[in-house]
């Protein structure tokens, strides 16, 4: 537990200095406001297409999206990089488990994207305020909701991004994997919403959960028995 | 001799169709220095991923200091400080924060740290560096930080590969005392290098490799003896002997080669008694009216021996 307190508050000390935590929180709140902007101004076709799901929720998930999809993207680069550069022989032959070394890198990238996504959605309520919407009850609980989701497309994207890392050498090959298949784990926790199952908030955050560790527990048999 | 702290029994490593290693055995003691020679892909640096633990599929038994890899992975690793080929951070750290980092992983209090960083920070001459960015570090200068973490938890066993490629001479130098003094202390080291001659300055056994086996081990009379490189004799002339036909008398079958006029060179076999054959230079030389400035047995450098082993493959 030391070990992974210890590597947890080292990577999230490096994403802050290698600067894409710092874009990420200015990049994702800015991103929101043109999209909330663009989605009021077509908000009777958005309410036909999207039927109950608010503007807010549908940026705040749009954001997630994007911000997931970059970070998997930087975490695999990243892994694949301090890969052949030899950085990790010198970390796992430390005495402290491998697994360590992962998920203080998923937890630390985690909780900096749900941040941003948080901070995201927050500028998308002051939005909403100042365009003088009604921010009732109804709207808070679609908005948590869809944060939720987002939780969950964050978690097994950044799993992705260590997983892909893990499996490959090659820079480019992990960046195809990323673009091509990355996308498709994010259908997982919003599985239950495109079923129609009762209460898909807590299924998808059940299947994000799920999905995360699953991913992850197969980068880590992998990086595991990996030889360097 | 006591119970060896790293042993390693018939190990073998395949890559694919290739192999790498081939039943190599090999003792290591408390506190000596062992030097790991061999061409590039001879098996060296797969040696010594596996003692530290990098590499944990290969067949054949190793055991460091009683605990058998890789099964004890975790408790080898708390007694092996590695300085792996062309050390890497990652570019965002600063020196200072790397040393800490990697001390603490490896179970090291932080008072304790604090005393060790600048220790080895100074030993190293890298005083001034413990707040630059490791980007902002030259070869040489990221070589010595490597170094130092590998060093920070005090291990009983040194794993350094290549740990003197890169560095200036002055450095070279420095890192070999540091080695010595390591070793003085009862670390035991194992170090890899293509430069031969610092492998001999340093190192009390030397280990060659080729193809993945493990030639010979042993020190450099015994890698001579192996290897059965031939002595050679050498007498510089002070004065010149009125005449030299007592060179040739001496020399009979064997190779006399003259390298300056006033110094000759006596290539002798391995059965040849040298002390014999240098009594009669030097009586001869007087008896001819000759002075001597030099007479002896040329020794072999680590080099030479180097060379002549990989001619004959």
């Amino acid at each position: 537990m030391k070990s992974f307190t210890l590597l947890f508050k080292d990577e999230l000390y490096g994403f802050a200095r290698s600067g894409v935590m710092i874009t990420l929180f200015i990049l994702l709140p800015l991103l929101s406001l043109p999209l909330y902007a663009l989605m009021a101004q077509a908000t009777p076709d958005a309410a036909m297409m999207f039927g109950p799901i608010s503007i807010l929720s549908f940026v705040a998930l749009l954001i997630s999206n994007i911000g997931a999809q970059i970070t998997s993207l930087v975490l695999t680069v990243n892994i694949i990089n301090e890969k052949q550069k030899g950085v990790y022989d010198i970390f796992v032959i430390r005495p402290l488990p491998r697994a360590n070394i992962l998920l203080a890198k998923f937890f630390s990238v985690f909780i900096c994207v749900s941040m941003a996504c948080l901070l995201a959605i927050g500028m998308g309520i002051l939005f909403e305020v100042f365009r003088g919407v009604n921010v009732n009850q109804t709207l808070v609980v679609n908005t948590l909701e869809s944060f939720v989701l987002s939780l969950g497309i964050v978690g097994t994207l950044s799993a992705v991004g260590i997983l892909f890392g893990i499996m490959t050498d090659s820079i480019i090959v992990g960046v195809i994997l990323i673009l091509f298949l990355g996308g498709y784990a994010t259908y997982l926790p919003m599985l239950p919403g495109f079923l129609g199952m009762s209460n898909s908030s807590l299924w998808s955050l059940i299947f994000g959960i799920a999905g995360t560790a699953g991913i992850l527990a197969l980068a880590i048999r992998i990086f595991n028995k990996k030889q360097f | 001799m006591n119970n060896p702290l790293v042993s390693f029994d018939k190990v073998s490593k395949k890559y694919f169709m290739k192999q790498a290693l081939r039943g190599v055995s090999l003792d290591l003691h408390e506190g000596e220095i062992f030097g790991y020679i061999g061409p590039n892909g001879a098996g060296k640096t797969t040696t010594m991923k596996i003692l530290v633990g990098l590499i944990h599929d290969f067949e054949g038994r190793l055991t460091v200091a009683g605990h058998e890899l890789p099964k004890a992975r975790n408790k080898v690793h708390s007694l092996i400080g590695y300085l792996p080929q062309g050390v890497s951070f990652q570019r965002w750290r600063t020196v200072e924060h790397g040393l800490m980092t990697f001390g603490r992983l490896s179970g090291v209090p932080d008072d304790e740290l604090r005393q060790q960083i600048p220790y080895w920070l100074d030993r190293f001459e890298l005083s001034d560096v413990p707040k630059k960015k490791v980007r902002q570090l030259s070869g040489g200068m990221m070589q010595k930080v490597g170094f130092i973490q590998a060093l920070l938890h005090k291990p009983k066993i040194l794993v350094l590969d290549e740990p003197l490629s890169g560095l200036d001479p002055q450095s070279r130098l420095l890192v070999k005392e540091i080695i010595r003094d390591l070793s003085e202390q009862g670390t035991t080291v194992i170090f890899s290098s293509h430069i031969l001659s610092d492998v001999q300055d340093v190192a009390n056994r030397l280990g060659l490799v080729n193809k993945g086996q493990l030639i010979v081990t042993g020190t450099l009379e015994k890698l001579k003896e192996t290897i059965g490189i031939d002595n050679e004799l050498m007498i510089e002339f002070s004065t010149m002997p009125q005449d030299l036909g007592f060179l040739s008398e001496i020399a009979g079958q064997r190779k006399l080669e003259k390298i300056r006029d006033d110094q000759y060179q006596l290539v002798c076999s391995a059965e040849d008694d040298t002390d014999a054959i240098t009594h009669a230079l030097i009586t001869q030389t007087l008896e001819h009216q000759g002075k001597i400035r030099k007479v002896g047995n040329i020794a072999p450098s680590l080099d030479l021996l180097y060379m002549r082993y990989l001619g004959k493959q």
